[in-house]
């Protein structure tokens, strides 16, 4: 889980980039049943509570971002600007 | 001066976590009402309908629309009712014949529509009412069905339409029409036939929220807008009455062959019969700015509530978000 530090180091302005970035990810991938329940619920918790740029928040979608699109998340993370947690998130799912 | 408000289509054909997620941003957005349809095939409307509603302050939410023949109008009422009290006072009720094709898989006969809509919303109003039901109609027979609850407020109910005699019945006893059709002709059209109901029910237009219920596809490059529209103006092409396709210059021949390619899936074939013609006449469809002006010109003639269906937009959360900002704050009032 070592994309979780590198997302805790994330500029507090570009959070909400971030954030927007994985949820158009996560909304428009094709692989939407492999979100399990629990991830799910998590993600409209902080959805609802607007929470989603927090770092609880970005931790979810990030598990859910790496879940649904393995190959497309590191990928689309490093050409948005976001190479270092690119790199550890693509550690962690092991490309 | 033109006031709108705006709803949005959602059909619950994604895990329910997205339909949930895009019906809260379309809350954040400024839409007014979330419409959810209602195919046996896909997720259930009122499940849908509910997360919606518990995880929503402010939206107004109902099945857009639900039908008499698959679900009996007392357990629509009865849903309904259910679902205001997990969202009080926000609760629309759409209903209307169904999917001719889909109600076929089932074994289900369309059978004397008009009668089956006037005697369902009777049904509806009477059990939402708390008075109870008793009607002898020529579609249902209900002899003292009543809840063991109470209905907080009335909930309005909406009659899909697309003919003539529907679209009359709507204007006659609907609190609202849902026009099933996105150019400013036909809509024109339609609403003659709503006006002549309204007049024939002793109401004035300003009883009935003329919804249009629109094809629509959005994006920032319209050659994108158009290849998301594509495949549901196929199915619209596919399953449009001839007179109409001849009013928009489109022979019953292309219709019939892009009938035929999406029975046999060959899809690619079909979809890329759609012609720029059929995506004017059964879409809205193109940049923000296309989008926007078509909608205001259908505000000039009478509509009161824009509906964005299916399929919004290559990009569903973008084009609610566009929506937003850039379409709703200029035509909410003009």
């Amino acid at each position: 889980m070592r994309y979780v530090e590198a997302m805790g180091k994330v500029d507090r302005s570009k959070r909400e980039k971030l954030s927007d970035i994985l949820l158009d990810l996560i909304l428009d991938s094709g692989n939407a049943d492999k979100l399990t329940p629990e991830l799910a619920r998590s993600l409209i918790d902080a959805a609802r509570g607007n929470m989603l740029s927090s770092e609880n928040g970005l931790e979810i979608l990030l598990e859910a971002g790496a879940l649904l699109e393995p190959d497309k998340s590191p990928a689309t993370l490093e050409t948005q600007g976001f190479p270092e947690l690119a790199s550890e998130l693509k550690k962690t799912i092991g490309k | 001066m033109v006031e709108l408000r705006f709803g949005i289509e959602f059909v619950p054909m994604n895990p329910y976590w997205k339909t949930l997620l895009f019906a809260m941003e379309s809350e954040k957005s400024g839409f007014d009402n979330v419409w959810i349809t209602d195919h046996y095939n896909n997720r259930n409307v009122y499940v849908s309908l509910t997360l919606v509603g518990t995880h929503t302050e402010r939206i107004k939410l109902g099945p857009g629309v639900t039908n008499p023949y698959m679900i009996h109008p007392v357990m629509t009422a009865q849903s309904v009712a259910s679902l205001n009290e997990v969202a009080p006072g926000r609760v629309i009720c759409g209903i209307g014949v169904g999917d001719k094709t889909t109600l076929e898989t089932v074994g289900i006969e369309q059978r004397v529509p008009l009668a089956a809509i006037r005697d369902s919303v009777q049904i509806i109003r009477d059990m939402t009412s708390g008075k109870g039901t008793q009607l002898e109609g020529k579609a249902f027979r209900v002899s003292g069905a009543r809840f063991f609850f109470k209905v907080g407020n009335p909930i309005p109910v909406y009659i899909g339409a697309q003919g003539p005699k529907m679209l009359s019945l709507a204007g006659e006893i609907g609190d609202g029409v849902l026009i099933n059709a996105s150019h400013k002709r036909d809509i024109e059209n339609a609403l003659r036939f709503v006006r002549e109901g309204a007049t024939r029910g002793g109401r004035t237009m300003d009883k009935v929220d003329v919804a249009v219920y629109t094809s629509f596809s959005m994006a920032e490059d319209p050659a994108k807008a158009v290849k998301a529209a594509t495949p549901v103006v196929a199915y619209i092409v596919a399953g449009a009455p001839h007179p109409l396709l001849e009013s928009h210059d489109i022979s019953a021949q292309a219709a019939e062959s892009i009938k035929n390619g999406i029975a046999q899936g060959k899809w690619k074939e079909a979809f890329g019969q759609v012609t720029p013609e059929m995506i004017e006449a059964f879409s809205i469809c193109g940049t923000p700015g296309t989008c926007l002006e078509r909608i205001e010109e259908l505000g000039r003639i009478g509509m009161t509530q824009f509906v964005a269906g299916s399929p919004l937009g290559p990009k569903i959360r973008e084009s609610i978000r566009t929506f937003g900002e850039r379409i709703i704050p200029r035509l909410k009032h003009y």
